[in-house]
């Protein structure tokens, strides 16, 4: 994928993470507002904002993905020579590229068949909640191959002599 | 029926090699499938994971993580460091004094102790050092404090503790603040100690007047009674923690644009990749944990785990102090909210059968998890502040270790005294 569409693609990502947050923020406080004040519940919400929960977990995962910011335990590979470093990096690469693979081919399955099943509230089928899962781990997918051509081009690359 | 550990093993191996801590969970989960059918469709672990993010409770989590966001933007941090400064400027040490009450207050804030930590080490350390106090000393009482911030309500973990453990989390957040005052004041004894010690001076010549404290106190009001309305809320049932932390974002807001007048609308996209970062980081973990789940309870490891750790004892004060070696042990190599999300479900119903409060567990549990973060090897508190300060790590531990005696003498007396811990919210929400 080229850079161009690459960052708008990532841009589009921010855009709809950020317009889930706040908006599950608004319609939840509004509703409990609303609630206490006017004795008026809003049915619809519990159900809208738990949707956007949703798409924003997994939405938010693959941006943690790419910001490698998933939390991982570093002690025990810091421990070996660094050649030994790189070479685990590549099998994890390789590890979690076949990982998301499996989950979107699982996602896709499990939204084909929510199809018919649709939500109490809204009446929508829950493919519309289920796709989130697939568009995540897709995402992740992408960011999983990038790191790999990334860790491969580094593991290539004759290690720098260290000076002083 | 011959229990399957094989999931477990791989998921050992996969921490060891460094896989991020939800692909672990979820891999772990997909062996179980791929290998040992149990009949079930594969996709179940997807299906799991999905119905575990459609949690209304849960949403809690990324509202506090907003809230606590943008209160940091909103100039509020500045407002309650002038206020701690005029109340503890005439001590010796007053800016190491001031470093440990600026986590607490701070905690009515924000929920995270790395995030107290980072903002710490840029705000206060930096005119710390200018001052003449020890890097390694200012970097290690702004580690030690930061374990301060996510037991004083609201906090984080204490609300993912309530959600897995399934109490109130009005009672988590009230049984935080007597653990949480008596960390502080241990923490400023310290401090007070190694200032008389090497001779670091108080910051103003006298005790502030009672009318410049109230002026203080009057600005930075709009953060100090923040908690107290989110636990009287939920104490008297207006709202759930999560419409707490929906209204709590909105109030933060109001104050950030209103009252401080320092939050501005085009800092907003900053603020939001900020808390998406640090909210699906958590919520991935608690998603893939509920798919392991799936496994562990289709195993029936959670009873073998408690019918395993009964046979070793059924005194609960021996309990406790294996859980919190335990704890202690594991915070040295993890980082704290994994292994919160994933040992909760496996320790409460041990403890609760052994007659311990899970609330009171659950503040012994996630101090112990925290100190963790500030332990060396490898604690994750202690590597934002050396890398924010540029600190070597074997200058830290030279002058962490105080800190940590005293943090540890808490925890003792908090796991084997739960009457301090219970103490309100058996008086308030008994």
């Amino acid at each position: 994928m080229n850079n161009n569409t690459r960052s708008i693609l990532d841009k589009i990502i921010a855009n709809i993470a950020g317009v889930a947050l706040l908006a599950m923020t608004f319609i939840v406080a509004i509703n409990s507002i609303s609630r206490y004040c006017f004795n008026k519940p809003l049915t619809h919400v519990e159900e809208v904002a738990t949707s956007l929960f949703v798409w924003l977990i997994f939405i938010g995962a693959s941006v943690c993905y790419k910001e490698k910011m998933h939390i991982g335990v570093e002690v025990f590979v810091e421990m070996l020579p660094e050649r030994f470093q790189k070479v685990i990096e590549i099998i994890v690469d390789f590890i979690l590229i076949a990982a998301n693979i499996l989950l979107i081919v699982l996602g896709s399955k499990l939204t084909y068949l929510a199809w018919s099943k649709l939500t109490p509230v809204l009446r929508i089928p829950y493919s519309f909640i289920d796709a989130a899962a697939v568009f995540g781990f897709f995402m992740c997918l992408i960011y999983s191959i990038e790191f790999l051509i990334s860790d491969l081009k580094k593991f290539s690359e004759k290690p720098i002599s260290m000076e002083d | 029926m011959e229990v399957n550990f094989i999931p477990i093993i791989i998921l050992i191996i996969l921490f060891i090699i460094k896989v991020p801590v939800a692909y672990c969970l979820i891999i772990s989960t997909l062996s179980y499938f791929v290998f040992f059918p149990t009949g079930m469709p594969m996709e179940m672990v997807v299906q799991r994971m999905i119905s575990g993010a459609e949690s209304f409770p849960l949403m809690a989590v990324p509202f506090f993580i907003l809230a606590g966001t943008i209160m940091t933007y909103s100039g509020i941090s500045a407002q309650l460091m002038s206020f701690a400064e005029l109340l503890t400027g005439h001590m010796s040490g007053a800016l190491g004094q001031v470093n440990v009450l600026l986590s607490a207050l701070m905690g009515g804030v924000s929920g995270s102790s790395n995030a107290d930590a980072a903002m710490q080490s840029k705000m206060l350390v930096p005119e710390m050092v200018k001052r003449g106090y020890g890097k390694g000393f200012s970097a290690a009482i702004t580690a030690a404090s930061a374990v301060i911030t996510p037991i004083i309500p609201p906090g984080i973990s204490l609300i993912l503790f309530s959600f897995m453990a399934d109490v109130s989390v009005g009672k988590m957040f009230l049984a935080g603040y007597i653990p949480g005052i008596m960390i502080t004041v241990a923490l400023m004894v310290v401090v007070g100690i190694i200032s008389k010690k090497r001779g670091y001076k108080p910051s103003r010549e006298s005790k502030a007047t009672g009318k410049e404290i109230w002026n203080a106190f009057k600005k930075a009001s709009w953060a100090l009674f923040l908690p107290f309305g989110l636990i009287l809320g939920l104490r008297i049932g207006i709202f759930t923690a999560s419409e707490a932390g929906a209204i709590t974002v909105v109030y933060t807001m109001l104050v950030g644009f209103f009252v401080y007048k320092k939050l501005e609308l085009k800092q907003m996209p900053k603020i939001l990749w900020e808390s998406i970062l640090s909210t699906c980081a958590v919520m991935l973990i608690i998603v893939a944990a509920t798919a392991f789940g799936y496994y562990m309870s289709w195993e029936r490891i959670p009873h073998m785990v408690s019918q395993m750790l009964m046979n070793v004892t059924t005194s609960p004060t021996v309990m406790l102090l294996i859980i919190n070696f335990l704890l202690l042990f594991l915070g040295m190599f993890m980082e704290g909210t994994p292994t919160l999300i994933i040992l909760t479900p496996l320790l409460v119903p041990v403890v609760t059968a052994l007659g311990i409060d899970p609330v009171h567990f659950g503040i012994v549990m996630v101090v112990n998890i925290t100190i963790g973060g500030v332990t060396p090897p490898f604690g994750t508190v202690m590597f934002v502040v050396c890398s924010v300060l540029k600190l070597r790590i074997t200058e830290f531990i030279k002058d962490v270790w105080p800190f940590l005696i005293a943090l540890l003498i808490v925890l003792i007396i908090i796991t084997f005294c739960p009457q301090v811990v219970m103490f309100l919210p058996n008086l308030l929400m008994g």
